[in-house]
């Protein structure tokens, strides 16, 4: 078993030339259709709310315990409301997750964690990763 | 943990007990896109927790799960949530990066209590340069652990929709 340092070693040799500074962002994944929401570079677990939501929890909370949450199914909800995936705003998503999902547990979710979470970190665009410049599975 | 494996497409290949055979072994590839895509975001945890965790660590999944029981689309195949497979276990060791700039170290930490690992894999047969893999590895996080089924998701029974197997 490696130690902390080789391990970063190494983290740093595979991510040399890629390495942002880390920001808190809203990211497309298309590969799993759904949205991520992350405002913390750290060790998550996942807590799902319900089919279309997934909280984020910091294993190790430094302040707020709730770093991010993810949203299931973006691109068949973005379809339902007739909302663009390319120029969405987070906030609009989040509107259309409360449209189809009413009740009192996606509400207090989305108004009390999902929306203070955003607004704090001012996330207000979803950044979709360019598949097109990654070379494509040729399957076997 | 070692160093990654290298093809066109794949960042790193790692081994993993087959999804119809635990007895067997199969490969599964971490696309480069997807570790670009840490990089791009300076989000450095979950690489870190690839090779403390999933390198040397998915092939002792002490259980496996076929189909996420949740609306996916992927390439105009709308049931692709029944391609994904969901390997879990219990990991001994965490890892986070913890600082500021240049003393942004990565630290080792004990996993929490009443948590589970799962690394969630697409299924797709890929040949390049003579490795044949099997399915390419998507994403790997912590979730709640069943205290029923160690090792296990809580509510995989409504996460998932099938237990292939359990060690």
């Amino acid at each position: 078993m490696r130690t902390p340092h080789e391990i970063q070693v190494s983290v740093n040799a595979a991510l040399a030339g890629e390495t942002g500074e880390f920001r808190p962002r809203a990211l497309l994944d298309t590969r799993l259709d759904c949205i991520r929401v992350i405002t913390r570079d750290c060790s998550v677990m996942e807590t799902r709310v319900n089919e279309l939501l997934t909280v984020l929890e910091a294993n190790y909370p430094r302040g707020r315990k709730c770093v991010g949450f993810t949203i299931k199914g973006a691109e068949h909800l973005c379809h339902k409301y007739h909302l663009d995936t390319s120029a969405v705003k987070i906030t609009a998503v989040l509107d259309a997750v409360l449209e189809a999902c009413p009740g009192v547990v996606v509400e207090a979710f989305v108004d009390h964690v999902a929306r203070p979470l955003v607004r704090d970190a001012n996330i207000e665009d979803i950044e979709q990763i360019d598949e097109s410049r990654f070379p494509q599975p040729a399957h076997a | 943990m070692r160093e990654a494996v290298t093809t066109t497409l794949y960042f790193d290949t790692v081994e993993a007990p087959s999804p119809i055979d635990p007895s067997q072994v199969v490969r599964f590839g971490l696309r480069r896109a997807t570790v670009q895509t840490f990089g791009r975001a300076g989000w450095k945890t979950p690489v870190a927790q690839f090779y403390g965790i999933v390198q040397d660590g998915l092939i002792g999944a002490q259980h496996a799960f076929r189909g996420l029981n949740r609306p996916m689309c992927y390439e105009d195949n709308m049931e692709a949530d029944q391609t994904i497979l969901v390997y879990s276990w219990r990991p001994s060791a965490d890892y986070e990066f913890l600082g500021e700039g240049p003393a942004y170290d990565l630290i080792e930490m004990r996993p929490v209590q009443g948590r589970a690992f799962v690394a969630l894999v697409r299924e797709e047969k890929v040949k390049q340069e003579n490795t044949l893999t099997e399915g390419t590895i998507e994403k790997w996080n912590w979730v709640g652990e069943d205290p029923e089924l160690p090792g296990a998701p809580i509510d995989w029974k409504i996460r998932y929709a099938k237990k292939l197997w359990s060690k």
